[in-house]
């Protein structure tokens, strides 16, 4: 049996749920352009018999395995930016099919070196080899200071990305905290999940992450197979810490609840951080070494035969380029205390390019191992104080802060840094003189220009399998390749995220026309359940007209 | 599928980025008119560019080189001439010398002089300089290889005297007889001059003056302050033609690891070295100057065959010379063929079709003008619009 009264109360439950959903479609509307915004719905039931409708949820349109796929799309495809923006950077450096490079500067050195053959006695030929050995070495050294520069900078953005990350991480797990506070309101609720997702995606960005629940319905997020960052309100930390061997190098480290800390940067996989980080120890290294190889070969052959030669003094056995450095640094894990007191080049004669270990067999024993042939050089008891001479090469080592522990190595070669290091010698600086162009030492003589002039087409770098230059276009197309195919991964990783994102959007993206639509529906039904309001009034009027 | 407001927008912001993108590339290779602007474009062309442009320098250096020979040849082929000249002139000289029906001893003292010309004027072609360098002294390219006359002068190991020779040169080229002298003081005032090659005294009891000129044949020398009786001074000359250079072989690379050799040291060409046959030329000189002083018809008469030899040698070597102009020459002409070639490949290699790249470039411009459109079109219309 109903009653007017009932009536009325049914309309007046259309009116509130009308307007809910007038208050829900604005609430979409307004938030049409905001980032991770996902648009909600009234899901509406019917009461029994007679006693109207009522809200049953307001429902987040979301669709679990979308968003899934959506962290792991962004992790890659900040990654794929940041390497690809790296070689963007490297190929600009080298672009040689633009601007004057290395390649460039061979030739004008080899140009040079043939017009001192025609003129070997000429005071011009020879300070225009001078300064042609100036100028390759001047592009040799900015080179290195870019790519040294790239991985310096790298190493910082480490930094940034560490506390941006944590940042990310207290504030997730601050709106768990807001989330279990808020347990009615669903508007509410829903605008924190939304804020949560949307911090998560920004998370991914530097940090690959998979996020889950634990068996009692917990948030958890994870970097990517490893470690917990966010376990329901309990945020934890990530660090960056110098590395023990490499003060050049920050470390990432992930530090538990007790403050305990374990590096983790081999899980910085993707995102910005793992981009960084391969870039900082691998894509730019790499080059760098290649670089410094070439210089290191250049410097070493061509001092070779230059030595051979006599200047217009009537001196010979002199360099043209500087004797390189040794370049020696302790080893990756090493315990022990002991420093490199010195490192000096003996025998030009001997030197070459292969690693070199040495090694701490014990407190008391050191082997030198030739890593890249696999022989052991040298091995002896190890006193401090020690000096090991062996391929050309003297090294004094010493208990700078204790002794030696047994595993403990120096990595020992000629050819890191030796872009940097490259530079004509002091004595060229003073005086032409010392250019070699012939064997006896007269002005007319030309022989050791025409044998230093040969070296441009001898196979002399990259173990003696490729002249110097065809080694550097090696480098270079490489580079060249490698930059391509980043720029296509990157295409193909935006891509796969603009998909992604095209399917989250048309799960979750707010449409006006579409809201507009919904206005209009529950502004029917708004003014449909009024109009049963005027109804049931006028009803209860003509019956208080009745009685009267 | 449902399609969300902002994902509309987001594409369409998407589609026009890439059209612009597209557009700005086409661009760039228009601007550049290089196909390749970065390695990455096409990384395998990138290095045949590089190849292509490293090979063109190499070529033109070669080119450079080639130059350089071919100015030393001119230069030394200009230098065989004088020298051919001046032998045939020194050969008819020693022809009419050697005709006893009209030569006296008169005029084979005049034609001697001439000689003495002649050999000096050998000397100066030995001493060719080109951008400061002597072409004829193999590695020794600073100094001059061909000294001309010389005379010193020593004082003997016992002289008590403060005498000392001040001055000593040539006063009379046509006068010296390549002999050593010394001149002995016979008293403060006095002194005699002995020819010690020849045993036989030039001149004796001469009066002496501090600062004087003590002239005889051919040489001046001056002895200032007070020699004593007793002391000696010897003189010598070192004759016109001595080489002092070496016999460096000067090369260059005409192309990759050919070398040519470009000098001719003084050695070969003047002294004959390195050849069995070989004619010294400034001996030949001398012998004619000695035959001629001498009055010596038969001796002049031997010297003419000498001299049609040194023409000759001077002659294969002004042909050899001929030779090697004709090779650098020949070289020349390939590598500048090799040249063209190679600029042809990296024309193809770098440079952009522009027929091509216009088409594109009008291919691009309408799509993003059709991408505008289109954006303008889809973005326009809201449900908004049709409610009243």
């Amino acid at each position: 049996m109903s009653s007017i009264q009932s009536t009325l109360s049914i309309a007046r439950q259309g009116l509130m749920v009308s307007q809910l959903g007038l208050h829900i479609t604005g609430h979409n509307v307004a938030n049409v352009n905001t980032e991770g915004y996902k648009r909600q719905r009234v899901n509406q039931v019917n009461m029994p018999y007679g006693m109207g409708v009522r809200v049953d949820s307001i429902e987040r349109t979301i669709e679990p395995l979308v968003q899934k796929r959506l962290l792991g799309a962004t992790s890659s495809c900040t990654q794929q930016t940041d390497r690809a923006e790296c070689y963007t950077q490297l190929e600009e450096l080298m672009n040689e099919t633009k601007n004057r490079g290395l390649d460039a500067e061979f030739n004008d050195f080899f140009k040079a070196l043939q017009d001192l053959s025609k003129a070997p006695g000429g005071e011009a030929e020879r300070t225009t080899l001078r300064g042609r050995g100036e100028s390759m070495a001047t592009v040799f050294e900015y080179y290195h200071d870019q790519m040294a520069q790239q991985v310096a900078d790298q190493d910082k953005a480490v930094d940034t990305h560490v506390a941006t990350a944590n940042d990310l991480i207290n504030r997730i797990a601050a709106k768990n905290q807001a989330i279990a506070m808020t347990r009615n309101d669903e508007i509410a609720l829903n605008d924190l999940y939304n804020d949560r997702d949307e911090l998560v995606r920004q998370l991914a960005e530097i940090v690959p992450v998979t996020q889950g629940e634990d068996e009692r319905g917990t948030f958890m997020l994870f970097v990517e197979a490893g470690m917990p960052l966010v376990a329901g309100v309990q945020a934890y930390q990530l660090e960056s810490r110098p590395d023990a061997t490499d003060d050049n190098k920050r470390d990432v480290y992930w530090v538990s609840d007790t403050g305990a800390a374990q590096d983790i940067t081999s899980q910085m996989t993707k995102g910005h951080l793992g981009a960084a980080i391969e870039i900082r120890d691998k894509l730019v290294p790499d080059e760098l070494q290649k670089i410094d190889r070439l210089a290191a070969d250049f410097v070493l052959a061509f001092n070779e035969q230059h030595r051979a030669g006599t200047g217009l003094d009537g001196v010979s056995g002199r360099n043209f380029f500087k004797t390189l450095p040794v370049f020696t640094h302790v080893g990756e894990n090493s315990q022990g205390g002991v420093g490199v007191l010195s490192a000096t080049v003996t025998d030009e004669t001997q030197l070459n390019l292969d690693d070199y270990e040495i090694r701490f067999t014990s407190p008391t024993a050191y082997e030198v191992v030739d890593t890249t042939a696999g022989t052991t050089v040298t091995s002896g008891a190890y006193t401090p104080g020690a000096t090991l001479t062996f391929s050309g090469m003297s090294i004094t080592l010493d208990n700078a802060s204790g002794p030696p522990v047994a595993g403990d190595y120096f990595r020992v070669n000629m050819y890191e840094n030796a872009s940097e290091n490259i530079e004509i010698t002091p004595e060229l600086q003073n005086s032409t003189d010392v250019i070699a162009a012939g064997f006896t030492g007269q002005s007319g003589d030309n022989q050791n220009a025409l044998r230093l002039i040969a070296l441009q087409t001898q196979a002399l770098a990259s173990n003696s399998t490729v002249s110097f230059q065809q080694y550097y276009k090696t480098i270079i197309t490489n580079l060249g390749t490698e930059a391509a195919s980043a720029n296509n991964q990157l295409d193909s990783q935006d891509a796969l995220l603009n998909q992604v994102t095209t399917l989250n959007e048309s799960v979750s993206g707010v449409n006006l026309d579409e809201e507009s639509t919904t206005l209009m529906v529950y502004q029917r039904a708004y003014q449909a359940s009024a109009k049963v309001i005027q109804i049931a009034d006028d009803m209860m009027g003509t019956i208080i007209d009745m009685i009267r | 599928m449902r399609i969300s407001t902002n994902y509309m927008y987001e594409n369409s912001r998407r589609t026009m980025q890439t059209s612009v993108s597209n557009l700005v590339k086409t661009q760039e290779i228009m601007a550049s008119q290089q196909r390749i602007n970065h390695l990455s474009d096409d990384p395998v062309d990138a290095g045949r560019l590089l190849n292509t442009q490293g090979l063109i320098q190499s070529q033109e250096q070669f080119l450079g080189n080639l130059e350089t020979g071919t100015t030393f040849s001119n230069l030394y082929d200009g230098a065989f001439d004088d020298m051919i000249s001046v032998l045939k002139r020194a050969k008819s000289l020693l022809v009419g010398a050697a005709n006893s029906a009209t030569s006296t001893a008169q005029t084979r003292e005049a034609s001697r002089t001439e000689i003495v010309s002649l050999a000096s004027q050998l000397t100066v072609i030995g001493n060719l300089q080109y951008s400061d360098r002597f072409l004829f002294a193999g590695y020794a390219d600073d100094t001059a290889p061909f000294v001309d006359i010389q005379v010193t002068a020593n004082a003997g190991a016992g002289n008590t005297g403060t005498g000392a020779v001040t001055s000593q040169a040539v006063s009379d080229t046509a006068l010296v007889t390549g002999d050593a002298y010394r001149i002995s003081f016979t008293g403060a005032n006095t002194y005699d001059v002995l020819n010690t090659t020849t045993g036989v005294p030039v001149s004796s009891g001469n009066t002496y003056t501090p600062g004087g000129n003590i002239v005889f044949d051919g040489l001046m020398l001056q002895v200032s302050n007070a020699p004593a009786a007793g002391d000696t001074f010897d003189i010598s000359t070192v004759p016109a033609g001595t080489y002092v250079g070496d016999s460096g072989v000067v090369q260059l690379e005409m192309e990759r690891d050919i070398f040519q050799q470009v000098n001719y040291t003084g050695d070969r060409a003047f002294l004959g070295s390195g050849n069995p046959d070989g004619v010294n030329l400034f001996d030949i000189f001398e012998q004619a100057n000695v035959a001629l002083r001498n009055n010596d018809q038969a001796a002049i008469q031997t010297l003419l065959t000498s001299f049609d030899k040194a023409v000759e040698q001077t002659s294969g070597m002004q042909a050899e010379v001929g030779a090697r102009a004709n090779k650098f020459d020949k070289a020349t002409d390939r590598l500048e063929d090799i040249k063209l070639e190679l600029n042809t490949i990296l024309t193809k290699v770098r440079d952009v079709d522009v027929t091509d790249a216009v088409t594109n470039l009008n291919k691009q411009e309408n799509a993003y003008q059709a991408v505008l459109a289109a954006t303008a079109k889809v973005i326009q219309p809201n449900l908004l619009d049709f409610l009243s």
